[in-house]
């Protein structure tokens, strides 16, 4: 009798990390950007002349060098959990602060390119390009920036944890939950970076 | 962290930052000829994100070991909103 991989890892580990709540949160507003995305592309379609123009007084480097920013970081919170999952507190600190770091370089970055588009005219009422560029973007930012705060919400916590010398199933949940929040963060951006800034 | 577990995370994270790099010069338009048709740029650059979404979801929001339910939404999603997103952009109809 043959045993799928499927099956054992259903028997093995499959589970529900994080809440309930914080998974219909992170899918309804991933339905949300779902939209956006689709609307960016609409209206793009129907003046593909001034979305190209206008995309190309974007910087793109910016663009490149926060999605690696927001994997970087990605990557710290996953390695966190994982100590986390070995108790290793102190390292699981240490990896959320570098995630923290790389937040923070994101909004530095995007706090330069506002201001750039900002000195030379372009801003939300210049064009439909414009007003779609400064909107999904913004609203990122937004998301972004409640992520910052949960993550150094749980640094707090997790040093907590760490004076009280364990990290229960209760605490390792709220973890998974911001980690699963962050890591939304950074796929959104995954997708805004090509469709705003590369797409030709 | 087990070191298989901790190593499967890192050459996730490289790849996604190697398919960013691709990414950048696709869009920059150092890997195309200025004959290529642009729209084929445009759908491999869709295809990179969604799959570079999917490997985020699966390895570091670890929904690959998440009950069934929750991965099939998320693969509901990663397939409708590239599609919707590929069909406005070359619109077929």
């Amino acid at each position: 009798m043959s045993v799928s991989l499927d099956t054992l890892i259903d028997k093995a580990e499959r589970h529900l990390p994080a809440e309930e709540g914080v998974w219909l949160f992170i899918i309804g507003d991933m339905i949300v950007f779902a939209v956006f995305f689709m609307v960016f592309t609409y209206y793009r379609s129907l003046d593909p002349q001034t979305f190209l123009e206008s995309q190309a007084a974007l910087n793109q480097n910016y663009g490149a060098f926060n999605t690696v920013l927001l994997l970087t970081s990605s990557w710290f919170i996953a390695l966190a959990l994982h100590a986390a999952r070995k108790s290793a507190l102190q390292v699981t600190l240490k990896l959320v602060a570098a995630a923290v770091c790389c937040g923070v370089g994101f909004v530095v970055v995007k706090y330069f390119e506002y201001g750039e588009k900002i000195q030379a005219g372009l801003v939300l009422t210049t064009n439909d390009f414009f007003m779609y560029y400064y909107v999904f973007t913004g609203v990122h930012l937004l998301h972004l920036l409640l992520g910052l705060a949960l993550l150094i919400f749980l640094s707090f916590r997790i040093k907590a944890w760490a004076a009280a010398g364990a990290c229960t199933e209760e605490n390792l949940s709220l973890l998974e939950g911001g980690a699963a929040y962050w890591h939304m963060v950074d796929l959104l951006w995954i997708v805004l970076f090509p469709l705003i800034y590369l797409m030709k | 962290m087990t070191s298989t577990t901790h190593s499967k995370i890192t050459y996730v994270w490289l790849l996604l930052v190697a398919m960013t790099v691709l990414s950048w010069g696709l869009g920059e338009g150092f890997l195309t000829d200025a004959d290529t048709e642009s729209h084929w740029s445009g759908l491999a650059l869709m295809l990179i994100a969604f799959f570079k979404v999917r490997l985020v979801i699966l390895h570091f929001m670890e929904i690959s070991t998440a009950i069934v339910p929750l991965r099939l939404i998320f693969e509901a999603w990663v397939i409708l909103a590239c599609a919707g997103v590929l069909l406005l952009y070359f619109k077929p109809f």
